[in-house]
């Protein structure tokens, strides 16, 4: 088979056996890669209603066709699991070296259930996999992890590893990828890292030397020649100041969270602006893998109490989530911030929307100083640093923040509900769910959860885009849904694909699918591939128990309009949010429900799964 | 009456760019067409005169932006009228946006009543990736 080794790697921890398995070229055409072998895995092999933190809960590491092969932007490894935040199905993807290794060591997907006895490590090879004891390493940073694993194995080997806040089961823990050639990969979002550290697993090594062979390496030329001139076009700011450049333009349009969605428009938005980070701290651009964009970037903070620091640029979403929302432009105490969530692998999207909405129930009183043990209060950088590290250890009011804000607003009451920001329990990023409609009914509907990768901002910030109307937006909501999920079972990034290949579905996806594979497959052949993850993916969450009442948005954005800025006013009313709910599930052939019908999933061959949902 | 305009392109390899005209209204209520002729009109007399170094640059296509960037040569105009239609017809394609006092106009025909302090920004975004 072109493009795909044909293998699986099934791992137990619990009794430390291995199997390797295969999949046909049927298999292959049907799910991709990615997160079309990570789901379709799980909803076979997971009993519903097991806990995720559970040793019976499974992680499979998958990667897709087009991995480590001249495609740029196949550089994604995707982990799907049952999310200890959601008790969802869930997927979340990095970057840097470790996925095209893992294509080298002849696996487009490993599983991983069960729970080590001890502290272990998994090293996949071309022949298998070795369990070893990671008794040592426990306790370690993620970079530590990582550098100690690489060494002591030798050669070309790459380590993804989670750090204390996995092994203390945060909810929301992640797990970390240190490419030191270039570019390090966070897997960030759904607490994966917590999944990790329930089954004692330290980390995943991947090493090997197979050669994945393309069937029209011609094909390849010309595609890449097509795609070259638009995404240098739609890159070019990406490349010079990575996505921190969102933080001004997002701003502008009165999009930016701030105070825990207090508002929208940060009068102090240009002191934590791309701009104004990369003319203080820009050391140097990291890159994944074969990436032509670069979108990377090392700081090093060389002013006030955290000068010395060297880390990774925090991201768009991270300025977001420990900078406006918490009302801090201490720029040395964001990069620190970032730079100690990594090391103690945690997501800082759900950290920092998290903090926000504890300050907010502390300035509401909804949670007083007898159960934080001090004052939490909006700006107080140093705070939010110390209440990093405590939620990695769970120690005092940490032990409550590492559950999240939803499991902590259960324990405040009802009326800490109005102040979430969240969807199934996933903590939401930096795309508006007010200002930009199509954000409105894709996270009300996303698989994820609070996620916006599965129905993307990106083509909703273009100024012919109407953002303020909810017409059209359950059709682009289905439309790029299948986007995405085409484009997480490529394991395309987001950055690439969007800006080269196009950010919606449309003949470059064929001819790249085709070009490496041999494949003869249409643009509505794509286009089933994507519909049919993203309803196995819906049919996972129904059998957990989801319908419509949790395809729901947070209180704040359904009540409080947005108080100030150029979209004031604007919020999405239950009215409304319902009539988009009404359109989007007839749209995808789902009962009033949001449950798929059988028609609907015998049509998409998911015949199986018909009588399974309840 | 006296009118700033500020023009902000966003997302250029070189950051956010913003510049500002100058524009000596003889009424205070104009079409949102009237008062993009009114401000390329101005930009490109300065241009012509050299007390601007080039087009703020909203109705180019990203191309032609960046490729301004990239050689650090601004873009110089061409006949008046040719430009003030090109930004007319970039308007209606929605290619930048029209915001006056935090409201976008999205109608060409819309009549804008205007003060000296009324807030005018021409925006342009960009392709960009949504983080």
């Amino acid at each position: 088979m072109y493009g795909y080794h044909g293998r699986i790697l099934h791992v137990n921890l619990t009794n430390g056996q291995t199997h390797i398995a295969t999949f046909d070229e049927t298999f292959a055409q049907t799910y991709l890669g990615g997160n079309g072998f990570a789901i379709r895995l799980l909803y076979e092999r997971l009993a519903p209603g097991i806990e995720a933190l559970s040793p019976e809960n499974m992680l499979v590491f998958a990667v897709g066709p087009a991995t480590d092969t001249p495609i740029p932007g196949a550089t994604r490894c995707f982990i799907g699991t049952k999310s200890p935040l959601t008790g969802l199905f869930f997927d979340s993807t990095f970057g840097g070296m470790f996925a095209a290794m893992q294509k080298r060591a002849g696996f487009e997907a490993i599983t991983i259930t069960g729970r080590a006895p001890q502290p272990v490590y998994l090293l996949v090879h071309e022949d298998g996999a070795d369990i070893k004891l990671a008794t040592d390493l426990w306790g370690q940073y993620t970079r530590e992890t990582n550098h100690t694993i690489r060494d002591r194995e030798q050669g070309e080997v790459e380590v993804l590893s989670i750090g204390p806040a996995g092994e203390n089961l945060v909810r929301f823990a992640c797990a970390v990828h240190s490419w030191d050639k270039s570019r390090d990969g966070v897997a960030g979002r759904g607490g994966l890292g917590a999944v990790m550290g329930a089954k004692h697993l330290k980390a995943v090594a991947v090493t090997g030397n197979r050669k994945t062979t393309v069937a029209h390496p011609d094909a390849i030329k010309a595609l890449l020649n097509d795609i070259r001139e638009p995404m240098k076009v739609g890159t070019a700011g990406l490349k010079n100041y990575g996505t921190t450049i969102l933080v001004n333009i997002i701003n502008k349009i009165g999009a930016l969270g701030v105070r825990n969605l207090q508002t929208e428009y940060y009068d102090k938005a240009n002191e934590i602006s791309g701009e104004t980070f990369k003319e203080a701290y820009f050391e140097k651009d990291t890159t994944c893998f074969r990436c032509p964009v670069a979108c990377g970037k090392d700081f090093n903070v060389t002013d006030g109490a955290y000068a010395g620091t060297r880390w990774k640029m925090p991201e768009y979403e991270t300025i977001f989530a420990l900078g406006s929302m918490l009302d801090n432009t201490h720029k040395g105490s964001i990069v620190k911030a970032n730079e100690l969530c990594d090391q103690f692998g945690m997501d800082t999207i759900s950290l920092g929307v998290t903090l926000a909405f504890a300050f907010e129930c502390y300035e509401k009183g909804l949670l007083t100083q007898d159960r934080t043990g001090r004052a939490l209060a909006f700006g107080d950088y140093h705070t939010v640093l110390e209440l990093i590290e405590a939620t990695a250890y769970r120690r005092g009011l940490g032990n409550l923040l590492a559950e999240g804000s939803v499991r902590l607003a259960a324990q405040l009451g009802p009326e800490a509900n109005k102040y979430l920001y969240a969807v199934k329990g996933l903590e939401m990023p930096a795309h508006s769910a007010r200002v930009l409609k199509g954000m409105s009914i894709g996270y009300a509907t996303a698989t994820r959860g609070g996620s916006h990768h599965d129905t993307r901002p990106t083509l909703q910030y273009a100024t012919d885009h109407d953002n303020t109307t909810p017409a059209g937006k359950p059709e682009f909501a289905v439309k790029n849904q299948h986007f995405t999920a085409v484009g997480d079972a490529l394991t395309q990034c987001r950055f690439v694909s969007e800006r080269g290949f196009g950010g919606m579905l449309n003949d470059n996806y064929p001819r790249l699918i085709n070009s490496v594979t041999g494949w003869n497959l249409s643009l509505e052949d794509v286009e089933r591939i994507g519909e049919r993850i993203w309803n196995l993916e819906r049919a996972f969450n129904v059998r957990e128990g989801v319908r419509r009442s949790q395809d729901v948005l947070p209180y704040r954005v359904m009540y409080e309009p947005v108080p100030e800025g150029m979209h004031k006013g604007m919020h999405c009313p239950p009215d409304e949010l319902n009539a988009m709910l009404d359109a989007y599930y007839a749209l995808r052939g789902w009962t009033s429900e949001g449950i798929p019908t059988p028609e609907k999933l015998q049509s998409l061959g998911l015949g199986a799964v018909v009588g399974q949902l309840g | 009456m006296q009118l700033t305009v500020t023009t902000i392109i966003f997302g250029l390899p070189t950051g956010q760019c913003t510049s500002r005209v100058c524009l000596t209204l003889p009424v205070a209520t104009l079409t949102v067409q009237e008062l993009i002729a009114r401000k390329v009109r101005q930009e490109v007399e300065e241009c012509l005169t050299h007390q601007r170094p080039g087009l703020s640059g909203e109705y180019l296509t990203p191309e032609e932006l960046l490729q301004a960037a990239g050689s650090a040569a601004s873009v110089m105009p061409g006949a008046v009228a040719d430009e003030v239609m090109r930004a007319q017809q970039a308007f209606a394609a929605r290619a930048y946006m029209i915001v006056v006092d935090n409201r976008r106009i999205w109608m060409p025909h819309e009549k804008l009543t205007l003060h000296a302090k009324t807030q005018v920004e021409f925006i342009k975004i960009l392709p960009l990736v949504g983080g």
